[in-house]
């Protein structure tokens, strides 16, 4: 039972369930939950890695430590202290899709430090040059790093993915715009084995950040850099003969080649698929079935700082469950570690419960804060001009009670800014985001009148400047995140009906929202934007695609001029768009972030999104003896959420108890 | 009778051909299309997908043909080749996913309709046999309360005052700690412990009504002339009630089994929803909500045989069973 080789052997044969417990040595008769191997070996403090693995090593089935290793593996210095080998993570999730374990299998060729604000730092590549004022960019490779099926990584897989998956048509019908500064895509240049050029036109402001951020990079994404050549290869159209193909496509059927490849290095679904994160997928959710589980990866290239290898904790479980329960388990102390789907309604229950229950909340710094976006790319010309008056969105914004809004919906507790980045994010400058933000009923009248809404209607709201009757429509849909967007448009319209503002909420399905809002045609929407490393992800506060709320029309123009939902902008917003490509193409770090507080003061300026209350916190849940949890960090995607407290270094007080 | 039969089948091609078709263009009428769906997940994660890329996706995923098109596609390749496509979602074969989820679906729909019928059969036959009794009573309410809660609130319900009273979380079949542990009796113990909510909140709707329309079916026939002359004849009272007038008033349980049989197949979706169930009903929820056109269309289609075969069966066991509908032919029982 204890033989861990037993377990590997188990999880392959699974599927014989029956004749497999025999073999495992479990009686039927049992009424032990213990799986075919026990994983809560004592924990050596003194062993350079996992039980688990050095018993496979002693079996021959691994080879020993040193080989796995790469010649200069990068030291970890765990946040409290090093840590014990072992144990079960046990973690949630409503979605049946990949979500939290892409961070755990996720590997950079630069990772984000584990600071406030997350800096990119060393990873697979543990230097490298900027070189022509940022047009090349040379990544010196991690020499002796392997997948987590001991082939090695080398250059020769950062050029696959160049050029049979960024270079190809089908799986990328358009190369990926990350790495086309100013439009034009970049080139890689293989040096040496472990040496690698990245060659821009122009120079490239940003790559160091993009590489560190999987939601472009990582192996869910469509343009990631880290593709396992040796595996990928057999599945490669350049690679094999029609026929082949044709064997493997009935073998995995999937609607269109690219599918099929894209479902080979699919790291949640695909148990084959080599990767280079702490922990590798062994068993995938399958049919009605509601667990996966991940165990780690053998060939892991961190160590702490005594040079025993990392990840200390073993394997991690995800089990699939609704809203509710995955709340009720994590109130029972049942979830690990949780940072994704903890329902914002749960969150007294959660905190009630932690004493007894034996696991804590963290309070990490929450991103959210629900916003009003006001459409100034209107099509109609009179409100167009209307909303993009200072003193009309100034108007709103002193009308809205926040204090009562955050009294009601988060004890106080919430903060209370405009969307204007966030004081952790580097662009951001003291005092931002305060203007026009307290509530003033006098004001915001002196202020409508000022924009001109002088003439009022029999029911004595204001009509529009072309004596009209004014009615606004608010848009939204249910995000998920912060202060529901209806709940918003419902404060929003009690307090503009009392300025003379007439607001109707009208809320939407999310698939007709993403068909209909980026074409521009609305007044307003409330969602809440990024407010933390927006500069990779722009189209929040620059007009640069259809889906900036405050100005579709003008973002669609951005992507192409001919657009026909597309509206050619002036002035400040111009600006943005101006500003944003030079700091794209700026690498130099002092003129870039002076670009970016240009771009954060228009809009601190400007309120062209008037911001509500955020969400005070984002709850951390874990258990009660995980060690190495950072007690505050920022939850957002950008930063890979719970991952921003390095999971590989986290380590069970008493590992026995979790397996 | 098999002329019937010939007929009956015959008409049920091109039924099952329009439904298909209506429900094909009804999946496919909302704005949008599956890669709509794609792109609001790129988009909450803070990716984007330009227009060019987006119309290279759709010609790859034949999207940009029109809907009739694609509807005929789909339709010969089932009819031929027995292939009901392919699941954008998941990037499986439709068939493949069915597959996986059908043991659990047709078992726990199959313990539901066995258990429930049996609980309504015994308690509507007593309730209407003893009708105001105190029993009565207790049934009646009982079937009300049954009717008037909808299953996912009482799931809700249980699966709370589970937690808060012994501390444990029931959802999905097995607990975590035996979900990749071997079967065993523990497991066993474990799977039959979590099964029996579900099946109670899943029966509890049907079981009312049927217990309803038994009990009322019931005491129309209770009072016919046939009852009285039988139990002139002497006839044991309890011979004389399962012989005569609940053979009579089975009728609509016969009549429904058509109903029941796409039932077994597409679940239930609330409470399996809410009891984190990977039963075929949340599948298709999820199919139609990304627009997962050939998914949901292969489940609707499936429901749509299954329907029209049901119904088939219950006519004939209709005939079967009660003289008076075979006569109604008017001779095809010949």
């Amino acid at each position: 039972m204890s033989d861990p080789l037993s377990r590997r052997t188990f999880l392959r044969v699974s599927g014989l369930t029956l004749s497999a417990s025999a073999v495992a040595g479990c009686s039927f008769f049992s009424t032990d939950a213990k799986k075919a191997s026990g994983s809560g070996a004592a924990a050596d403090a003194g062993a350079k890695e996992s039980p688990v693995l050095s018993a496979m090593v002693k079996n021959g089935k691994l080879p020993p430590l040193e080989q796995r290793l790469p010649k200069n593996p990068m030291v970890i210095k765990p946040i409290q202290s090093p840590g014990k080998y072992g144990g079960v993570l046990q973690r949630g999730q409503i979605d049946r899709g990949a979500t939290q374990n892409q961070y755990v299998e996720f590997a950079g060729l630069l990772e984000w430090t584990p600071t406030t604000p997350a800096e990119p730092g060393p990873g697979l590549a543990e230097k490298w040059e900027v070189l022509e004022d940022g047009k090349v960019y040379v990544f010196h490779l991690r020499e002796g790093v392997k997948w987590s099926d001991g082939q090695p990584f080398t250059a020769d897989d950062l050029m696959f993915a160049y050029e049979k998956e960024f270079l190809n048509k089908e799986l990328n019908p358009v190369f990926p715009g990350w790495l086309a500064p100013g439009g034009k895509p970049g080139k890689f240049v293989k040096v040496d084995d472990h040496t690698l050029r990245m060659e821009f036109e122009v120079p490239h402001g940003l790559l160091l950040k993009y590489l560190c951020f999987i939601g472009l990079t990582g192996f869910g994404s469509s343009s990631t850099v880290l593709l396992p050549a040796h595996y990928l290869k057999q599945f490669h159209k350049d690679f094999i003969s029609p026929a082949q193909l044709k064997t493997l496509m009935k073998k995995y059927p999937a609607p269109t080649w690219s599918d099929f490849f894209k479902g080979r290095r699919d790291i949640w679904k695909n148990a084959d698929a080599p990767i280079l994160g702490p922990w590798k997928l062994v068993a995938p959710l399958q049919g009605s079935g509601v667990t996966a589980r991940l165990e780690r990866n053998p060939y892991y290239w961190k160590v702490d700082e005594q040079g025993r290898q990392l990840p200390y904790i073993d394997s991690q479980q995800y089990t699939v469950m609704p809203a509710e329960t995955l709340g009720l388990r994590a109130a029972n102390g049942q979830l690990d570690l949780q940072v994704t789907d903890i329902q914002a309604e749960q969150l007294p229950l959660l905190i009630k419960n932690q004493e007894s229950k034996g696991y804590k909340v963290n309070r990490w710094v929450a991103e959210p804060n629900t916003s009003i976006n006001l459409n100034q790319s209107h099509p109609d010309p009179v409100l167009r001009a209307l909303f993009q008056k200072v003193d009309f969105r100034a108007g709103l914004s002193h009308a809205i009670n926040r204090k009562e809004m955050n009294d009601a919906l988060f004890a106080g507790q919430g903060f209370i800014r405009h969307p204007c980045a966030q004081p952790e994010d580097e662009y951001f400058e003291k005092g931002m985001g305060q203007r026009f933000i307290e509530y003033d009923v006098n004001e915001a009248n002196k202020r409508l009148d000022a924009a001109g809404l002088t003439q009022r209607g029999p029911d004595g709201m204001r009509l529009r400047p072309d004596g009209k009757k004014m009615q606004l429509v608010g848009r939204c849909f249910e995000v998920g995140v912060g202060i529901d967007a209806i709940s918003v448009l419902e404060y929003a319209q009690r307090y503009w009906k009392a300025v003379g503002i007439d607001l109707v909420a009208k809320p939407m399905t999310p698939e007709l929202w993403y068909e209909e809002i980026p074409h521009g045609d609305y007044d307003l929407v409330a969602y809440p934007p990024a407010t933390i490393l927006w500069d990779i992800d722009s189209l929040w506060y620059i007009p640069t695609n259809g889906l900036t709320y405050w100005a579709p029309k003008y973002g669609n123009w951005y992507g192409n001029p001919k657009d026909k939902f597309g509206l050619e902008p002036t002035g400040d917003i111009r600006k943005l768009q101006t500003l944003y490509d030079q700091l794209v193409t700026t690498a130099d770090k002092d003129k870039r972030l002076d670009l970016g507080r240009q771009i954060l003061k228009l809009h601190d300026q400007n309120v062209w999104i008037i911001g509500t209350v955020g969400t005070p916190f984002q709850p951390l849940i874990a258990a009660g003896d995980l060690r190495n949890v950072r007690p505050d960090a920022i939850a957002s995607f950008r930063t890979h959420y719970e991952n921003a407290s390095s999971p590989e270094q986290m380590y069970f007080d008493s590992p026995e108890k979790h397996s | 009778m098999a002329g019937y039969l010939v007929r009956r089948l015959l008409a049920m091609l091109p039924t099952v051909l329009l439904i298909s078709l209506v429900s094909f263009l009804i999946i496919q009428l909302p704005p949008g299309d599956f890669l709509t769906t794609v792109v609001a997940k790129l988009q909450q994660q803070g990716q984007t997908v330009g227009s060019d890329q987006l119309a290279a996706l759709r010609a790859q995923y034949a999207l940009d043909k029109s809907p009739l098109e694609q509807y005929f596609r789909w339709m010969t390749n089932i009819v031929l080749h027995g292939d009901f496509g392919q699941s954008f979602q998941y990037n499986k074969p439709v068939s493949t996913l069915l597959g996986e989820r059908l043991p659990l679906t047709l078992g726990l729909g199959l313990a539901t309709w066995l258990i429930g019928w049996t609980v309504a059969l015994i308690a509507g036959i007593y309730s209407a046999a003893r009708r105001y009794s105190k029993l009565d009573y207790v049934i009646t309410a009982l079937t009300f309360l049954g009717l008037a809660v909808p299953g996912f609130l009482i799931a809700l319900t249980v699966v709370y005052l589970e937690f808060k009273l012994f501390g444990v979380t029931l959802s999905g079949l097995v607990s975590p700690e035996f979900e990749d542990a071997s079967w065993n009796l523990g497991k066993l113990l474990d799977l039959l412990n979590h099964l029996w909510l579900p099946v109670l909140v899943l029966a509890s709707g049907g079981v009312a009504g049927t217990i309803r329309v038994l009990r009322a079916n019931l005491l129309d026939e209770l009072h016919k002339p046939y009852v009285t002359a039988a139990r002139a004849r002497g006839l044991d009272e309890r011979k004389l009630l399962m012989r005569y007038p609940t053979r009579v008033a089975l009728n609509p349980f016969i009549a429904t089994i058509g109903w029941t049989i796409p039932a077994l197949f597409d679940g239930e979706v609330l409470v399996a929803s809410v009891l984190g169930l990977e039963t075929t009903g949340p599948l298709l929820l999820n199919a139609l909500k990304s627009q997962d056109m050939y998914l949901a269309g292969g489940i609707i289609l499936i429901a749509c045989v299954l329907t029209v075969i049901g119904t088939l069966i219950s006519d004939l066991l209709l005939a079967a069973v009660d003289a008076r509908v075979r006569i109604g032919y008017g001779g095809s029982s010949k």
